[in-house]
């Protein structure tokens, strides 16, 4: 009935799924779960008041991934950074910042259009006019689309929450020769280190998820969180119990974690 | 009513649509696999639809500036010429994409522009590495010794010099770079089901394009 392989990957799932529903039913209920601030997110605000103070615009993208939104590893981080443009629209427009978003994803470009209008709206602010902007679904045409949007419009902050290749480092260092603050965040692991060393505040991996709920810290996020934490002490206890199985010639246990 | 079509709808058919992927993933029964695969070709449809989208809102934003005579728009009035070029070109074959002057434009304008621009990434490595790898605390210090160990272990004449470096390089590579790569991956990967679990809650309410 189960998929070989896969029993114990559903097991740890359904319990998750159960401990985040728990833990967000208890934060409604007034429990309190401390989280700690990401530098990255409370840095968007200081962004965007810096570009308002020099009249310059601020710049967003959310990375490339090849076939779009559809790729099951690239996608996701592609769709965590479109959350976090959600707070870097509704900052923009709080403090009457000019945004400008690239995008590599043409099945983004609606809902990217929705957000940023959405926020500026909200702030009763007009939204700017061509503000989302569909730069190619190929992974050089739009490194070079982005790193032209940039030299053109020299934004003071330049934004990057994503998924990312090696375009990473190119939109860093000429955010750096702009002289733009820089915020990132992405899970894409070999280029991560390219964007730690070259932004202001980086969000790193799992963070990038967790990012856009941990400012408005909803029931939802909270319980969330901590109901990852569960999937994160059952992790830990299946690699040790595979290290031992490995390593003191207990198979049951390796053969149970291949049921 | 116009709130529950633009937030309620597109929640609840995504939070439908992660349901059947996860049981199919787990669960070996056929036509849940033959419902998953349908999913997956029409979220593919949708994309290739939505290319279409991509680029008339890539061409109206052209044409705009354009129209506006705003910096280097001759740039973008050769893009919307070459775009119309490569469009025109890759229809006039039976299948598109195999007439000769498309694959001509392909292979000595289209490839060699891009290997160009993935080219400068060993420019800005450069470059980066100089600006960052200073020595102000305890951490950039190891971080400075572990790239340069890097460095040397991938030139051959250092290997030469001191063979030592050989298996110095690889030890950073295979345990600390390893190891950190792993636990990073492992915590993305439970971050990633954390924000699939919010989803199937209806409760990644960013995702539709909802700001509260």
């Amino acid at each position: 009935m189960f998929v070989n392989g896969h029993v114990i990957g559903m097991i740890m799932f359904i319990v998750t799924t159960i401990a985040i529903y728990w833990y967000m039913e208890r934060v409604k209920k007034g429990a309190e779960i401390f989280v700690r601030p990401l530098p990255a997110m409370v840095a968007i605000d200081e962004a965007m008041g810096r570009c308002a103070e020099t009249g310059k615009p601020a710049h967003f993208t959310p990375g490339f991934s090849v076939g779009g939104l559809n790729h099951p590893i690239m996608g996701p981080g592609v769709m965590a950074g479109l959350t976090i443009l959600n707070r870097v629209a509704e900052s923009a427009a709080k403090h009457g910042v000019r945004l400008i978003v690239s995008l590599a994803q043409p099945e983004a470009v609606a809902l990217a259009t929705e957000i940023v209008s959405n926020a500026y709206k909200l702030e009763n602010q007009p939204v700017p006019i061509g503000a989302v902007r569909f730069i190619s679904s190929e992974q050089y045409p739009y490194t070079a689309g982005v790193l032209s949007t940039l030299m053109e419009e020299r934004p003071a902050a330049n934004l990057m929450f994503g998924y990312f290749w090696s375009e990473a480092l190119q939109f860093a260092q000429a955010g750096n020769y702009l002289g733009c603050m820089q915020l990132a965040g992405t899970d894409s692991i070999g280029n991560l280190p390219f964007l730690v060393l070259t932004c202001d505040y980086c969000l790193i991996g799992e963070e990038l998820y967790a990012a856009a709920g941990s400012v408005e810290k909803s029931p939802a996020m909270l319980g969330s969180l901590r109901g990852q934490d569960i999937l994160r002490l059952m992790a830990v206890i299946s690699m040790i119990l595979i290290w031992l199985g490995s390593n003191f010639g207990l198979s049951w246990i390796t053969d149970l974690f291949r049921a | 009513m116009s709130t529950i079509l633009r937030r309620q709808v597109p929640l609840a058919i995504a939070s439908i649509i992660i349901l059947i992927v996860f049981l199919e993933y787990y669960i070996a029964y056929a036509p849940l696999k033959t419902l998953s695969s349908a999913i997956q070709q029409w979220a593919i449809i949708c994309a290739t639809l939505a290319v279409g989208v991509g680029v008339i809102n890539a061409a109206l934003i052209k044409i705009d500036k354009i129209k506006k005579k705003q910096p280097y728009w001759y740039f973008d009035a050769w893009m919307l010429i070459v775009f119309v070029i490569f469009v025109v070109t890759g229809f006039m074959g039976k299948t598109y994409g195999e007439h000769p002057i498309f694959q001509w434009m392909m292979q000595y304008v289209y490839l060699p522009v891009d290997s160009t621009i993935f080219a400068l990434v060993a420019f800005d490595i450069v470059a980066a590495f100089y600006r960052s790898f200073r020595v102000r605390t305890g951490s950039s210090i190891i971080l400075l010794v572990s790239a340069l160990i890097i460095m040397l272990w991938n030139m051959p004449m250092v290997g030469g010099l001191w063979p030592g470096f050989m298996p110095l390089g690889s030890w950073v590579l295979d345990v600390p770079a390893a190891g950190v790569g792993r636990g990073i991956t492992i915590i993305t990967a439970i971050g990633l089901v954390g924000f699939s679990i919010r989803e199937l809650f209806m409760k990644e309410r960013t995702v539709v394009g909802v700001v509260d």
